[in-house]
């Protein structure tokens, strides 16, 4: 059943303030949430100011400074620094994004940082991906073929073939969508989400791969593609600016399709 | 709560895709909102141009085939858009299979007879009943 109120251990607390460095020109304000599964406390937000003049322009150059020079235990995920890995991933001012292509300066007042919503917390700003992978390998993201390779050569794939694939194949699997889809926060368990059906497409529609029939059998259910209600917060949240509702939609054709 | 071993790959796959014709439904949706359109104007036109008429005025604007057969339309395209949205929310909202089946069944069912109630009174205002 569906729950509209935090657990108990849940519930966001008040947490520590770090003024601002004295001398500071052009203070900002960084509310990030914390949390940390060993101490058994409640989550909380604790507030950082950094001055503007002496930080990086982006999010994450925020966050990669808080944890340097204030508070080491502060945790997150990132590693190219140029929304390439999609590991940066969080809620900022509340909309999921790449905390290392969002420009501070497009916050108005305090920066405001949860994980991405609806998973489970680990720590921090780190959420559980697990399920999601998980849901990600059971689409099978890979060829599929009977048909031999031409011998020493590649597939072949006609310019047009290889368009149909844009929109698709640069999704860096941040996870910004699944998170931010309520139909996803309802029904997760079942439902595949829109990173995973973006993911699914960009296979059902790749005119190299043969095992299509076995692609959309997999999707054929009410609830791992027809979930999807077209609210339309993935396509308004994606960092890479995708649009994984029309993916889905373009799911939901091709299986209608199949009897038609 | 029991111990949870299963893999995440396992949880992920759960008991694999239904395959019970759901985009039929999905395309129907999608059609009756179409019809409904039209069909919802015409309504709001005959409440209002009835408005405050007695039973006979009614009965008589029922005996046109037209007003009653669009009347019928109207009752069954609604009936059929209302609750394959409210079968949606249903799955949305409550999970757990003896909960949802119970609801599932009912509420179809409780739409038929309403269905078939509907229709039989205009059936009998259009007879002159
Ligand atoms: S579609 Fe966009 S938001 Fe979703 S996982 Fe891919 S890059 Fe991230
Ligand atoms: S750090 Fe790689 S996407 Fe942000």
């Amino acid at each position: 059943m569906v729950q509209f109120t935090l657990p108990a251990h849940s519930r966001i607390a008040k947490g520590r303030d770090w003024p601002a460095p004295a001398g500071a020109k052009r203070p900002k304000t960084f509310s990030i949430y914390r949390f940390d599964p060993d101490s058994g406390d409640n989550p909380r937000m604790d507030r950082f100011t950094l001055d503007l003049d002496d930080c990086g322009p982006m999010v994450l150059d925020a966050l990669i400074k808080i944890k340097n020079e204030i508070d080491p235990t502060l945790t997150f995920r990132r590693s190219c620094r140029e929304g390439i890995c999609g590991s940066c991933s969080m809620n900022i001012d509340g909309l999921n994004t790449l905390a290392c292509l969002k420009p501070i300066e497009e916050v108005k007042g305090e920066v405001k940082i949860h994980p991405l919503p609806h998973l489970p917390v680990v720590k921090d700003l780190v959420p559980d991906l697990t399920h999601l992978y998980a849901q990600y390998q059971s689409v099978e993201p890979w060829m599929k073929t009977d048909t031999p390779a031409p011998p020493g050569k590649e597939r072949p794939q006609s310019p047009e073939e290889r368009e149909r694939l844009d929109g698709l194949w640069e999704c860096v699997l941040c996870f910004s969508c699944s998170a931010s889809c309520p139909s996803y926060w309802w029904s997760g368990s079942r439902y595949l989400g829109p990173a995973i059906l973006l993911q699914a497409a960009r296979w059902v529609f790749d005119s190299r791969d043969e095992a299509k029939p076995e692609r959309l059998d997999a999707l054929d259910d009410p609830f791992k593609l027809f979930r999807c209600h077209t609210i339309f917060n993935c396509t308004n949240t994606c960092p890479k600016g995708l649009d994984p509702a029309k993916a889905i939609a373009d799911l939901k054709r091709e299986v209608f399709k199949r009897a038609e | 709560m029991a111990l949870k071993m299963q893999s995440p790959l396992g949880r992920a796959r759960g008991r694999g895709a239904a395959k019970s014709g759901i985009a039929h439904h999905w395309f129907m949706e999608r059609l009756t909102a179409v019809a409904l359109v039209p069909l919802m104007l015409w309504f709001v036109a005959a409440v209002i141009a009835n408005f405050g008429a007695s039973h006979a005025e009614i009965s008589a604007f029922f005996g046109q085939p037209w007003n009653a057969a669009l009347m019928i339309m109207t009752i069954l395209f609604g009936l059929y858009h209302g609750i394959s949205g409210l079968m949606i929310v249903l799955g949305d909202y409550i999970h757990g299979p003896a909960k949802h089946l119970t609801l599932a069944l009912a509420v179809p069912a409780l739409a038929v007879l309403a269905g078939i109630y509907l229709i039989v009174c205009v059936l009998i205002l259009a007879l002159g009943g």
